[in-house]
């Protein structure tokens, strides 16, 4: 607003001579009643008359607050329902948030050290001879995927995890529940590798036992870079195969025993993929590191595995072929567990749909497992391939399938 | 209003519209008869009237007439009770609410309120008659807002002469009775200054001069001087500035007519700014020419800066 000159505010003080306005006039001048002429007089002397002019801005009638009920809007959070269900689920996702936190740092820790100490032994391993007995028959780059593998899955208890991962190796390693087989044969490129060791390669990055159907986690991230990381339940493995060394030793023999191909030196960060499963089911597949993500949509290709399973199941042909039609009608399932080694990827999805890739992910088979006319139910919350031929998932309805023969024929326990 | 010819104009179209005006007033309810709110009206229509009024002027005046608050005023004047209570009904609260608005206080407010009672009720007696301020109630207004206008009349008037009472008081109390009076300022030799300030004022319209009185000296909102005005905020606030610029144009043209150098002008006209030590607020409360007490304590509460108003002089 311009100022005026302190010279015109002076000379502007200059006060009426004329007689002051009786109240009938100031009210008709104020409620615009006053005819022209009389209204310019009338502000003439207000011009001049401080007194009239604060007598007009008094005399004014008060602001009535215009009431329009249109516009007036009750909050939707006002409804007490919403109100504190956004509280409630504010609240879940915090505890969600926290837990997961929790674990990723208390998974984290032993994980990096053991990290550390398996990329001092891995230089050591790279300078002795492989001991792996079938690299000249495999790709280089299927060898050092399936020479170590990083499993993840859901859990609720890493207890429960640790037992059961180990007594189903176990039990994998013995094969007596081997189920009659199932061939796929999308997924024969793992046989081309069967002598890769189980000893001290698995990795359970997450648990495997579902204690209920939904586990509370909701993404979870793999690293697949199975040469370097070395967890706790391989070491425990160690330690039962070798009761007698002490903890370091294990640790040493463990990865000695890990064929460490000499191609793994030739594996990259950013050759090896990581992947996670999003909140939505999805899977995304990161080449740097987890820095960007890209969405791996997992289109229902029903391969050769598909229907060499229809061939075999009989009974439960039917039920796979609807369930193939559900995949394609719904080209996005909803992924619930990952197991990732190198370019070899498992992952279950709800319904109880198995999806295998040797291509890291850009090409896709599905296979709906049974046994004995027995389907596979629920939804696969777990997957785990402590290495190339052992395998184990675990369904919603806590179901426990294995495999021993690289996912080619899967039994029920 | 002595004119014959001009009373008869009156009383020939209170005549015409007698009837119309009547119905409108609903003057029976209150006791009035068609003869005596006649009379009312012809006595309204002879204060207002001058001998240049014509007589469609006069028509229009009349049709203009809030007749029913007038009628409503008049009985009340007369001790109608049922117009006193329908007075009273419609207008108690709200002159209440009125008078705490303009006083900003409670106690003030119902002291307010209840002195324009008093006065609208007639407490003082003439020839057996009580003198009700009601029957200054013209009907050119509403009734409501004549009531506020009055309420802000019997505020003013009563400031003023609080704050004269206070000022003598704390004078005395601090002395400034005994103080030396303050030289005086020295006149100004080149007076040109204000010469052409003074001229640039002349001609503003009275709307023009009132809008920048009203904002620069009484410290009144763009939203107030609206509502005074009966304009648009943007409106007053547009007026403004373009005043303000054109008012500093026009001076410096004054003032390089009056043989001052561009420069010079417009160095004078802020290097004033910077030596007038003019309180405009204290100032605007002088609604006469200042006498030699005021203004001492004018130019006393000038120099202490922003000491508080109640020091300065006011005359009656």
């Amino acid at each position: 607003m311009q100022q005026l000159p302190q010279i015109v505010k002076v000379r502007l003080q200059q006060t009426a001579r004329s007689e002051h306005p009786d109240a009938d006039a100031l009210t008709a001048f104020a409620e615009r009643s006053l005819p022209n002429l009389e209204r310019s007089v009338v502000m003439e002397h207000l011009a001049r008359c401080g007194e009239c002019r604060e007598v007009l801005a008094l005399a004014l009638p008060e602001i009535e607050e215009v009431v329009m009920p249109a516009l007036v809007r009750r909050p939707w959070l006002s409804m007490p329902a919403l109100r504190w269900g956004a509280i409630a689920a504010s609240l879940i996702v915090v505890l969600s948030v926290g837990i997961v936190r929790y674990r990723q740092g208390r998974g984290t820790a032993p994980r990096t050290a053991a990290l550390m100490q398996g990329r001092r032994e891995l230089t050591v391993n790279n300078r002795q001879p492989a001991v792996h007995t079938t690299d000249a028959q495999v790709p280089a780059n299927a060898v050092a995927t399936s020479a170590l593998r990083n499993t993840i899955a859901r859990t609720d208890a890493k207890k429960d995890r640790k037992t059961n991962s180990g007594g189903s190796i176990r039990n994998a390693d013995g094969g007596p529940r081997l189920a009659r087989p199932l061939p796929l044969p999308g997924v024969n490129a793992l046989n081309s590798a069967p002598g890769l060791s189980a000893a001290g390669a698995s990795v359970f990055a997450q648990g495997a036992q579902p204690s209920s159907p939904m586990p509370a986690q909701t993404t979870v991230e793999v690293a697949s870079a199975s040469a370097l990381v070395q967890t706790e339940q391989s070491q425990l493995e160690v330690q039962q195969s070798l009761p007698g060394q002490s903890p370091e030793d294990h640790a040493v023999v463990a990865r000695a025993k890990a064929p460490v191909p000499q191609s793994m030196g030739a594996l990259t960060a950013a050759s090896i993929p990581r992947w996670t499963i999003t909140s939505a089911g999805g899977l995304q597949r990161s080449y740097d590191q987890g820095k960007t993500w890209q969405d791996i949509p997992i289109a229902a290709a029903s391969g050769p595995a598909s229907a060499a399973l229809q061939a075999e199941l009989g009974a439960g042909y039917a039920r796979h072929a609807t369930l193939s039609k559900k995949q394609s009608s719904n080209p996005s399932p909803l992924i619930r567990a990952i197991s990732a080694s190198g370019l070899e990827i498992w992952a279950g999805a709800a319904g109880g749909v198995l999806y295998h890739s040797v291509d890291g992910g850009d090409h896709w088979t599905s296979a709906i497992l049974s046994e004995a006319g027995n389907l596979l139910t629920g939804d696969i919350v777990s997957i785990d391939f402590p290495d190339s031929v052992h395998g184990k998932l675990v369904t919603s309805t806590l179901e426990t399938w294995i495999t021993a023969d690289g996912g080619q024929h899967w039994s029920r326990q | 209003m002595s004119n014959p010819n001009q009373n008869c104009a009156v009383q020939s179209v209170v005549e015409e519209l007698r009837a119309e005006l009547l119905a409108k007033s609903e003057c029976e309810k209150f006791g009035l008869t068609s003869e005596s709110f006649a009379a009312i009206l012809i006595s309204v229509g002879e204060k207002y009237a001058t001998p240049a009024t014509s007589e469609s002027e006069l028509k229009t005046f009349f049709l203009a007439l809030r007749v029913d608050d007038l009628a409503l005023a008049r009985a009340c004047a007369a001790g109608n009770n049922p117009a006193w209570e329908v007075f009273l009904t419609r207008f108690r609260e709200k002159l209440y609410q009125s008078a705490l608005r303009i006083a900003r206080q409670d106690t003030g407010a119902r002291e307010l309120a209840d002195t324009l009672y008093a006065d609208l009720y007639g407490t003082t007696l003439r020839d057996g008659q009580r003198i009700s301020k009601l029957n200054s109630y013209s009907g050119r207004g509403s009734l409501e807002g004549w009531l506020r206008t009055v309420l802000a009349q019997e505020y003013v008037n009563r400031y003023r002469r609080t704050k004269r009472f206070v000022s003598l008081e704390e004078e005395s109390e601090g002395g400034i009775q005994f103080r030396a009076p303050e030289p005086e300022p020295e006149p100004v030799a080149d007076n040109r200054l204000a010469l052409a300030t003074d001229e640039a004022l002349a001609f503003l319209p009275g709307e023009d001069r009132t809008v920048l009185s009203a904002y620069f000296l009484d410290g009144r909102t763009l939203a107030e001087i609206a509502r005074m005005l009966g304009v648009h905020e943007s409106t007053i606030s547009r007026k403004i500035d373009r005043l303000a610029k054109s008012l500093r144009k026009q001076i410096i043209a004054g003032l390089v007519r009056r043989g001052m150098a561009r420069r010079q002008a417009e160095e004078a006209l802020d290097v004033d700014v910077r030596d007038l030590a003019i309180d405009i607020r204290r100032s605007l409360a002088q609604e006469s020419l200042p006498s030699t007490f005021s203004k001492r304590s004018a130019d006393t509460s000038v120099q202490a800066g922003t000491e508080a108003g109640s020091k300065v002089g006011l005359n009656p």
